[in-house]
């Protein structure tokens, strides 16, 4: 087992670790974005601090996380403010409603884009507000544009023209074409208070999980698989423990509204996963009830995703994970697209590929090399 | 077959992976005197440099640079490879080195004196940095200044220094026994060669010190040496503009900046001659 | 009836002397700016009192006092329109 899922599964594991122990798991964390939660639980480990030679690693890395969580906090109130008086449903998605919410799997977690939620009929009236608030087109050619905005679930990334951050902009949690696209209206939305913005929306502590399920579970390429999977499991826990606080079971409520919104099959395999990657305490859902109908596509289902699951590393991967890579990268596709969409639109993107490979000269400049 | 070597640099240690030979021969001239200590239970960075394989090898040879398995950089010439290591471990500590604020500046030190002289490329402070620490200075960096948030002192990240087109020539003639690495022609700052740093430099590159002042220099043909003072306000927003992490250090970086700008002086420097920089900075310092 | 609001230095601003004028740091939005003098002596004083603009006036008046009057209420009534949009100072 990877020395960083080991951490991430029982981080007080940290306190008898050796040199080259603190070596792997950083190497491991490195690669896998999850330097800055490395941190996150390893400061949690009372009267227990890491030896000066690692811990300036684990402490830089959560102060660049830290960072971008700032700017989101700003991005909060900016994009809010640009968007105010359109009067229109705003909805902060993924890492920034992490965020926003202040749950355990914000803190040192690194993220490249803030993700909101609008009204598909409102999209163009939005696009166009945020230009004048300096929030530019970023650069895509004209193909992938009309694949984000035909059939994908967003349109491409805004840029903004100052503060460098990336806006992308959903109108549903999955795309169009999707046969299990559920009307965007039947999620659930709550008010968060963040200090010194007031109040913004994210979705409801259930629905946040199921899109976190959702996202990772219709990937075709699983670069930071093993970071979501974690989010997943740290999300599980923390609303588990606080719901068994009232008596409640949060599985339990989690999986009666992934069935009312027939996205039962998608949070079926987060907590399946969770469970056997970082030993996620089940609660009341009993093991049996998270096997896949078909027994063979389970078995399937279980290979890929465990062997895909894991620290971007070399050394975490056997050929297990360059096949699971190759099945799950069509999984990915097949359940994004239709056959008669899929087929052109690969094509094209290996056309792309194959292009650049015999590119000229790169320039240097492009480099940024201090 | 990839050879291994071991350096540690100020408070950091690397590893070097490579099969290139031109990358080994400039390790081993200009690192000669670096301890080697091949039984490093932990490395800060383990970096590679390795040729492209495939259809570039033969027609324009590529070289990649990577840290563990991550590639920052677009591949390079392969006579660019030892200079892009250079750049490349730069990139390592500016990057993620964050426990100190660090600045683009040539950083010297003379009788337990730091002198930091933060500068846009091109402005002459490595050329500069290379004729000091050959006259009784101390090399921290020609690159990097690197301010301890935790201490408030400037600590070492000793290495070769980074000279540039006609900067060459000057410090040849005006150095005996000066090595210089294999001179990298047409790269995105111009020809380039790193300096050996001197072996008392190499010696102490574990020993930080205080902070005497800002020295900002400008290289001026035919200009008399002059130091004149800056208010501190000035130089703090000139300070920032040089630092690599001031914004990822938010409030920490403020209050270290306004803890030495409260007691150490900031100047403008203008030079053209080396002996009077020489002097001028001696008589800072004494 | 509309009362004009106290000007106050920004709680989310910290601030820093040094000897030609002072720093400042917006913890929220983690922008560095400079005030010289003398007008750095208005946001220390800003730090530790709610003033209005007249009170503020009326203190530069005295302070310089071989000054211009409407000259020092120019200046000062620049510099707090300024400072408020790099959101060093507010009103209560």
């Amino acid at each position: 087992m990877s020395l960083l899922i080991r951490v991430l599964t029982t981080p007080s594991v940290v306190v008898k670790f050796t040199p080259s122990q603190w070596q792997v798991l950083l190497r491991e964390a490195n690669a896998s974005q999850l330097v800055g939660r490395v941190n996150y639980l390893v400061e949690q480990q009372q009267g227990f601090d890491a030896p000066d030679y690692v811990k300036w690693h684990l402490t830089s890395a959560y102060k660049i996380a830290e960072k971008q969580k700032k700017q989101a906090i700003i991005e909060f109130y900016e994009v809010s403010k640009a968007l105010k008086n359109l009067n229109t449903p705003l909805v902060f998605l993924k890492g920034a409603a992490y965020i926003a919410k202040n749950l355990p799997c914000s803190y040192g977690r690194t993220f490249s884009d803030i993700d909101i939620l609008v009204k598909e009929a409102e999209l163009l009236k939005i696009e166009r507000t945020l230009k004048f608030s300096d929030w530019l087109k970023t650069d895509v050619d004209d193909y992938d544009e009309k694949y984000y905005r035909t059939w994908m679930h967003e349109i491409p990334p805004l840029a903004h023209a100052h503060r460098g951050t990336v806006l992308d902009i959903h109108h549903n949690i999955l795309p169009r074409t999707n046969k299990h696209s559920p009307d965007a209206k039947l999620f659930q939305t709550e008010a968060v208070h963040v200090d010194g913005i007031g109040e913004i929306q994210t979705l409801t502590d259930i629905d946040l999980l199921i899109h976190t399920a959702v996202h990772l579970f219709t990937e075709s390429e699983f670069h930071h698989g093993l970071r979501d999977i974690s989010d997943i499991a740290m999300l599980l826990r923390h609303f588990q423990d606080q719901y068994s606080n009232d008596n409640k079971d949060f599985i339990s409520e989690l999986i009666t509204r992934s069935q009312t919104l027939g996205l039962f099959d998608y949070v079926r395999l987060a907590i399946r996963y969770s469970h056997f990657i970082f030993s996620t305490p089940l609660g009341e859902t009993k093991l049996a009830s998270l096997h896949c109908p078909s027994k063979l596509l389970g078995h399937l289902q279980d290979f890929c995703f465990i062997n895909i699951l894991r620290p971007n590393h070399s050394s975490c991967r056997t050929w297990h994970t360059f096949l699971a890579e190759f099945l799950l990268y069509w999984r990915g596709h097949i359940l994004r697209m239709p056959m008669t969409l899929l087929v052109p639109h690969l094509a094209r993107k290996s056309w792309k590929r194959f292009i650049t490979m015999f590119d000229r000269e790169e320039s240097a400049n492009d480099n940024m090399i201090p | 077959m990839l050879s291994q070597v071991v350096l540690p640099i100020g408070p950091f240690s690397f590893r070097i992976n490579t099969d290139n030979t031109m990358v080994l021969e400039n390790l081993h001239s200009l690192y000669q005197a670096y301890p080697q200590d091949k039984s490093c239970a932990f490395i800060d960075f383990d970096i590679t440099i390795t040729t492209r394989s495939m259809l570039r090898r033969w027609i324009k040879p590529q070289v990649d640079f990577f840290l563990d398995e991550f590639a920052p950089f677009k591949p390079l010439p392969k006579d660019h490879s030892f200079a892009m290591l250079e750049w490349g471990m730069n990139w390592c500590i500016a990057t993620r080195a964050h426990q100190y604020l660090i600045l683009h500046a040539g950083t010297i030190e003379k009788n337990g004196h730091v002198l930091i002289m933060p500068a846009e490329q091109g402005s002459g402070k490595s050329t500069l940095t290379a004729a000091m620490v050959y006259n009784g200075w101390r090399l921290f960096s020609d690159e990097l200044a690197l301010v301890s948030l935790k201490d408030e002192q400037v600590y070492p990240c000793t290495r070769p220094i980074n000279l540039k087109n006609d900067s060459i020539e000057v410090i040849k003639s005006h150095l005996d026994n000066a090595v210089f690495s294999t001179i990298a022609k047409d790269t995105h700052k111009g020809t380039v060669a790193l300096l050996k740093p001197p072996q008392t430099s190499v010696d102490r590159m574990h020993e930080p010190a205080r902070l005497h002042s800002f020295v900002f220099p400008k290289y001026v043909k035919g200009a008399t040496a002059k130091l004149t003072p800056i208010s501190n306000i000035d130089a703090f927003q000139v300070i920032i503009e040089q630092s690599f992490n001031y914004h990822i250090l938010g409030v920490e970086a403020f209050n270290l900046l306004a803890n030495l700008l409260t007691r150490v002086k900031c100047y403008q420097f203008e030079y053209s001659d080396f002996d009077e920089a020489k002097q001028i900075f001696s008589d800072l310092v004494t | 009836m509309h009362c004009k609001g106290l000007w106050r230095l920004n709680p989310l601003v910290n601030i820093r002397e040094l000897n030609d004028g002072i720093a400042t740091f917006n913890t929220f939005s983690g922008d560095t700016q400079f005030v010289e003098q003398p007008f750095d002596v208005i946001v220390k004083l800003l730090q530790s009192s709610a003033l209005s603009t007249e009170k503020i006036i009326a203190l530069a008046i005295a302070h310089w006092p071989d000054q211009q009057p409407l000259l020092i209420a120019d200046n000062i009534k620049q510099f707090l329109t300024q400072a408020a949009d790099s959101a060093i100072i507010m009103t209560s």
